[in-house]
Formats: C-alpha cells, sequence, structure tokens
C-alpha cells in the first residue's frame, strides 16, 4: 500500500479514533450509562419496583423498604432509633411521618426534606431519560475519583439544583454522587457512592449505597428486588389527620357547642 | 556446685513459664490511645495474617453499657460501663475477664446515641483516674478500687454537662493531672495534682469539649496541646498554666490530635471542617505557629488516627484513608467500615467497623491490603481497639471481647 493509501485509511478511521481513546461526546457518555444500567426500553418497561434491604444509620442496622410507582410515586420506610419513619411523594406532594423530627402524624414534609423527597421520586434517577425530564448534562471532563477513573458529569436538574455525578470510564455505571442532603433540617453538601452492581430482570442496580454528608453515614444494602410488583396506591397517599379525642366534661361543666 | 546451678537455673526457668513470661516484645496500654497516645502499640511479633476465622477469641463477657476503651496494665484491665443507673469502674482479669473489683462512679449518662461512660481510664503506678460522662473525676486504688479523691467538674469548674457527655480522658504528666473540664470563668483547662486532686491551675474560659490532650515537647519546651471542640482553637498550655501559643480554627473536633515530630501538630474535624497540619517554630524567643496546610481530604469524627513514617492512616467520616503528611495527598481509601475506628502495631492496621466486623490490614500507603478479617461483635461498635501484651481488646454497648492476635503461642499469661 502507498503512503497516500494509508494517510488515506487513517483519515478514514479519524472519526472513529475519539470514541475509542475516550474523548466521547456528553450524549454518547450518558447513553453508554444507560445501556450500562439495562437499556432506556428496559427502564419504561418497568412501571412499579419494591427493594427491600438493610440501612445502617447512626451506626444501627434495621431493614427498610423503598416502593416505587411511575410516574413519581415514592415510600420509604425504615426504623430509626426503634421508631418507624416514613417518606412518601403521593405523585404531587412530600409528606412523612418523622418521630425523630417531631413529626408523629402523617404531615407534609417542609423544605429541605421536601425538596430531597421530591428529587427521590425520580423513578430510576437522574440520568435514565434525562432530556425528557428537562434535566441538562455537561461534561465537565475526566477525573480520577478515589483511585478510579471517572467521566465527570455536573446534572442541572429542572429545578434548578445541581448535582455532580462521576461515572467509571470501563463500564459506564455510576460510581459516585455530590449533591446537597439534610441532616436533621440543615442543607449539607454530601457524596453517594455506588457499589455492588447486580443485574435484576435486566436492570443492572446497584445493591449498596454508602451516603456520607456532614458527620453521617448511611449505608443502603439491597437484598431483594421486586420488579413490577402489584402495590396498593393507598400506600402513597398521605392518611387523613387523625380526629381529635373529645376531651369528656369535667364534673360540673357544661359541654360547649360546636 | 555445678549441678546445684543448673537445677537452679532449670527451676527458675520453670517458674518463669508457669508464671507466664511477659513477652519480650509485650506492652501495656495505660491509657486512651495507648502509651504514646498516639494509637500504637509498640508490640511486635503479631500474627501478619490471620486464618479463615480470625484470630482465637480467648474470652468475651458482657460488662454493659458505655463507649469507655479498655486500659491495661500488670495483667488488669480497667475501663468504665453502665451499671443499672450508674457508671462504674471496672477492673478485670486480663487472662478470663473475670472481675476484681467494680466500684459507682455516679449516676448514668442516657442519650440517644447510647449511654454510660465515654472517658477511658488512665493508669499509673497503684492509681487509676476515672472520669464519669456527668463530669466526676475520680482516683481510685488500683488494687482494690478505693477512692483516694473526687473532683466533680460541675460543682469544683462550673463545667455544663456537654450534650454527649463529658469524653475526654486524664492526661497524666509529671505531677499533674490535665483535662478540658470546660469550666466558666477560666476554668476551661484544668491541671490538677494527681496524688490529691488539688487544682494546680486552670486555664482560659470556654466550654467542654470532647477531645483528649496530648503532652509534647517541642524545641526543649513541655506543653500541653489541647483541641477545643467549642472555641474552635489549638492551645498550647505550659506546665505552669501560661498559654504557650494559640492558633485559631474551626470547631467540631472529637478526634485526638497527633503530634508529629519534631514540631507538628495534626488535628481534624468532620462536618466538612477537614484537617490542619500545625508547624511550630521559633521567632524572636517566641513560638511562632504556622499552617502547613489546610485540607479537607480527612476529616475524623469522633475515630482517632494513626502516624506511620509519612503517612496519616484514619478516617474521613466513613472512609478509612491514608494521606501524606507532606501535603495531606490521598495515597488510598477504602469504605466499608461505617463509623469505624482503628489502632496500630508492628506495621498492621486493626480497623474496627461500626458493626465489628475486625480487619488487619498492612499499613503501607501503597494501598488498602487486607489480611484478615473477623466479626466479632454484633451491635454498634464505636469504641476503639486497646493492644496489650498480645490480646486485642474490643467492645461493643454490651461486650468485651479478648482475642489472641500474638504470632505462634498463645498470648502471654500470667
Amino acid at each position: 500500500m502507498k503512503p497516500a493509501r494509508y494517510l488515506a485509511l487513517i483519515l478514514a478511521l479519524l472519526p472513529a479514533v475519539p470514541a475509542a481513546a475516550g474523548a466521547l461526546t456528553v450524549d454518547e457518555i450518558v447513553d453508554r450509562h444507560v445501556a450500562a444500567r439495562g437499556g432506556l426500553e428496559r427502564w419504561r418497561a418497568v412501571r412499579s419496583l419494591e427493594v427491600t434491604g438493610t440501612q445502617i444509620a447512626f451506626s444501627v442496622a434495621s431493614p427498610f423498604t423503598l416502593q416505587r410507582q411511575r410516574p413519581n410515586l415514592y415510600r420509604f420506610e425504615q426504623k430509626l432509633f426503634d421508631q418507624g419513619v416514613v417518606l412518601v411523594h403521593d405523585g404531587t406532594a412530600p409528606w412523612w411521618v418523622h418521630p425523630i423530627l417531631g413529626v408523629e402524624e402523617p404531615a407534609e414534609t417542609p423544605d429541605p426534606e421536601g425538596m430531597m423527597t421530591r428529587r427521590a421520586a425520580e423513578f430510576e434517577g437522574v440520568l435514565i431519560d434525562h432530556k425528557a425530564k428537562g434535566h441538562k448534562v455537561e461534561l465537565l471532563g475526566q477525573e480520577e475519583l478515589d483511585g478510579q477513573d471517572t467521566y465527570k458529569l455536573k446534572v442541572t436538574l429542572k429545578d434548578g439544583s445541581e448535582e455532580i455525578w462521576h461515572l467509571d470510564t470501563k463500564n459506564f455505571l455510576e460510581a459516585a454522587r455530590f449533591a446537597q442532603a439534610t441532616d436533621l433540617g440543615r442543607e449539607v453538601p454530601g457524596w453517594t457512592y455506588f457499589s455492588d452492581f447486580r443485574t435484576v430482570e435486566g436492570l443492572v442496580i446497584p445493591h449498596r449505597e454508602d451516603r456520607e454528608y456532614s458527620i453521617r453515614h448511611v449505608a443502603l444494602t439491597i437484598e431483594k428486588v421486586r420488579v413490577n410488583p402489584e402495590i396498593d396506591p393507598e400506600r402513597f397517599k398521605r392518611p387523613a389527620p387523625k380526629p381529635k379525642p373529645v376531651e369528656a366534661p369535667k364534673e360540673g361543666e357544661t359541654p360547649k357547642e360546636g | 556446685m555445678k549441678r546445684s546451678w543448673r537445677v537452679s537455673g532449670l527451676l527458675a526457668a520453670c517458674l518463669l513459664l508457669g508464671a507466664g513470661v511477659r513477652s519480650a516484645t509485650g506492652a501495656d496500654w495505660p491509657q486512651f490511645r495507648g502509651p504514646e497516645s498516639n494509637g500504637i502499640s509498640s508490640e511486635k511479633g503479631l500474627l501478619r495474617s490471620w486464618p479463615e476465622g480470625g484470630p482465637k477469641v480467648l474470652w468475651k463477657k458482657s460488662i454493659g453499657g458505655g463507649f469507655s476503651s479498655v486500659t491495661v496494665a500488670q495483667g488488669v484491665l480497667y475501663t468504665m460501663a453502665a451499671d443499672g443507673e450508674t457508671e462504674a469502674a471496672l477492673a478485670l482479669r486480663e487472662t478470663d475477664g473475670s472481675e476484681i473489683w467494680r466500684v459507682p462512679l455516679g449516676p448514668l449518662f442516657t442519650e440517644q446515641f447510647g449511654n454510660g461512660p465515654r472517658s477511658t481510664p488512665t493508669v499509673e503506678g497503684d492509681t487509676g483516674y476515672f472520669l464519669t460522662s456527668k463530669g466526676k473525676l475520680h482516683a481510685l486504688k488500683l488494687k482494690d478500687g478505693a477512692k483516694i479523691w473526687e473532683v466533680d467538674f460541675t460543682t469544683d469548674f462550673g463545667s455544663p454537662v456537654p450534650n454527649r457527655g463529658f469524653s475526654p480522658s486524664p492526661l497524666i504528666d509529671g505531677d499533674l493531672l490535665l483535662i478540658e473540664a470546660g469550666g466558666t470563668a477560666g476554668k476551661s483547662y484544668v491541671a490538677l495534682d494527681k496524688k490529691t486532686g488539688k487544682v494546680r491551675w486552670t486555664a482560659l474560659d470556654g466550654k467542654p469539649g470532647y477531645t483528649t490532650p496530648l503532652a509534647v515537647t517541642i524545641d526543649g519546651v513541655r506543653q500541653y496541646v489541647f483541641v477545643s471542640t467549642v472555641q474552635g482553637e489549638v492551645v498550647s498550655l505550659l506546665p505552669d498554666g501560661k498559654v504557650h501559643w494559640r492558633h485559631p480554627w474551626k470547631g467540631g473536633a472529637l478526634a485526638s490530635p497527633l503530634f508529629i515530630a519534631p514540631n507538628r501538630i495534626f488535628a481534624s474535624a468532620a462536618d466538612d471542617v477537614g484537617s490542619i497540619l500545625l508547624e511550630v517554630a521559633k521567632a524572636e524567643g517566641k513560638p511562632a505557629v504556622r499552617e502547613v496546610w489546610n485540607s479537607r481530604v480527612m476529616k475524623n469524627h469522633f475515630s482517632s488516627p494513626v502516624l506511620l513514617g509519612d503517612h496519616i492512616y484514619g478516617f474521613d467520616n466513613a472512609s478509612l484513608k491514608c494521606i501524606a503528611v507532606a501535603d495531606a495527598g490521598q495515597k488510598w481509601v477504602h469504605r466499608g467500615f461505617g463509623k469505624g475506628t482503628l489502632i496500630s502495631a508492628d506495621g498492621l492496621l486493626f480497623v474496627l467497623s461500626d458493626q465489628g466486623l475486625l480487619t488487619l490490614a498492612e499499613a503501607t500507603p501503597a494501598g488498602f491490603v487486607e489480611k484478615g478479617k473477623m466479626k466479632v461483635l454484633e451491635g454498634k461498635t464505636w469504641t476503639a481497639p486497646a493492644l496489650a501484651q498480645g490480646r486485642l481488646y474490643l467492645r461493643d454497648e454490651d461486650e468485651l471481647v479478648c482475642l489472641d492476635v500474638k504470632n505462634g503461642a498463645t498470648a502471654v499469661t500470667r
């Protein structure tokens, strides 16, 4: 082959070189991430999810149950200090029961926790189908994170808030997310580290999440994933407040009207 | 004559063996963070890797709640634990954990993160010093637990009981007992006569924090370094109580500082604060303190780090990291221990997860090299291990466990 033909061949191959060398566009990176997670069509076919496992919070292990239903129904139940905590998004607004924070009866979740529940309610995370959801993704470059080569992405959510995502350059799965978290009513920056990816009915799901923010560490270990289970819609609805007990009139006292 | 010498020698050897010869490389653990207050034991000859199932469990017993670590001297363990509605000092035999004595010290401290004592006793000579979570400092005879003296931080220094209870461990240096009492009106840091409990001096204003001070010598000057949790500063006091130097910093420190010879101090705090490396030099005859670096790579919460060579091994909140002293550069990170704790000996790291999983690793900046692991405890485990005479002591909020980590022979018996 003459040198000119060599050159022509090299030039013809050039468009493929950047991808092979890792210089992918942001769309290509996100597409590969979605493919690595099982693919867009497979995720779109999922109508509901139920995840059970163990949560370690305040260094105490206890079971948790997470239920999701499209479009954005969400219920996370856990035990903290032996008290039941429920975080729910009913499709319109977040509500909770959180005895640790003094919320004994179901009540609308105020911000910043309400904002966190709204974000958590997003069915399959921000990167899958992100354009349809109104999120914007930018590639900030490649960065080593704790010894792992990653693509660093900035995600501007529909609500204007920003998250940084690190995707492994080899398998395109998420390594970590840096985003706002809440610590007992205080908004703080926090990291989430993803690991132990397993395939369930074609969906690739991290079975371990380690969240670190302020002085906290929360570890979620998934033990079982049910895809498309039937979930009672009532699970997401905020119960009506319990009627206040009517005080019995004291002796010699006339009951008041109304 | 020769024969009698041989017999005597043999007899002596038998007696020594029968008594359980203290290993030539064994060491006691007489205070919080070990003999040098740095989380490192000088012991050698430990198991370099563990068999499947981990090292042998010598004994395990329920001792009661609390986060007080263990100190070990002359074959006896000392710690504190919840006992009904009180906090008690305990003396236990290292051989089997059996109780020698138990002395109630004061009312039980309770809170949502766990009840009972936080401070670790300090032992020296024939005396042990025990601080309850509500601020009662006791000097007890090690022989039988009899009281020598008692000081109450709340009444003697006007100290409020901090949210998480009094947690510092007493520091003994010469005739002094030093501790952050957090008292009002110039009584934040106190030095007591260790024999009588009488106040030698008090210094500075403040509220009680949670860190244990260091005694160090820099440029020939003996000094006591306190890292204030509440005031947010690093303070050096001289043996006469005068302020040697102060360096403003952020509040929130719970972990003990490290002394990096000859003249550097490492301090760290969580909640997005980070770490500082201070260098203490002389300028015109006065101490001059500068920050060598200020980094957010390592943020110790309640778990204190260890210094080995040119590297610091410690928890960045819940991530175990190795960083370089020179520039705080991260060498490696390893997760999965939660809010763990660690100590070191013989070039090894003993890392205890907050779920009671004990891991042995090589202490090397090249990477986290696991050499064995063992699930030892079941409950929340926030207390750092202690190591003495080939025995590793671990506790959670109920149980105390003793493991034989010595290489070859069984750990020393007496």
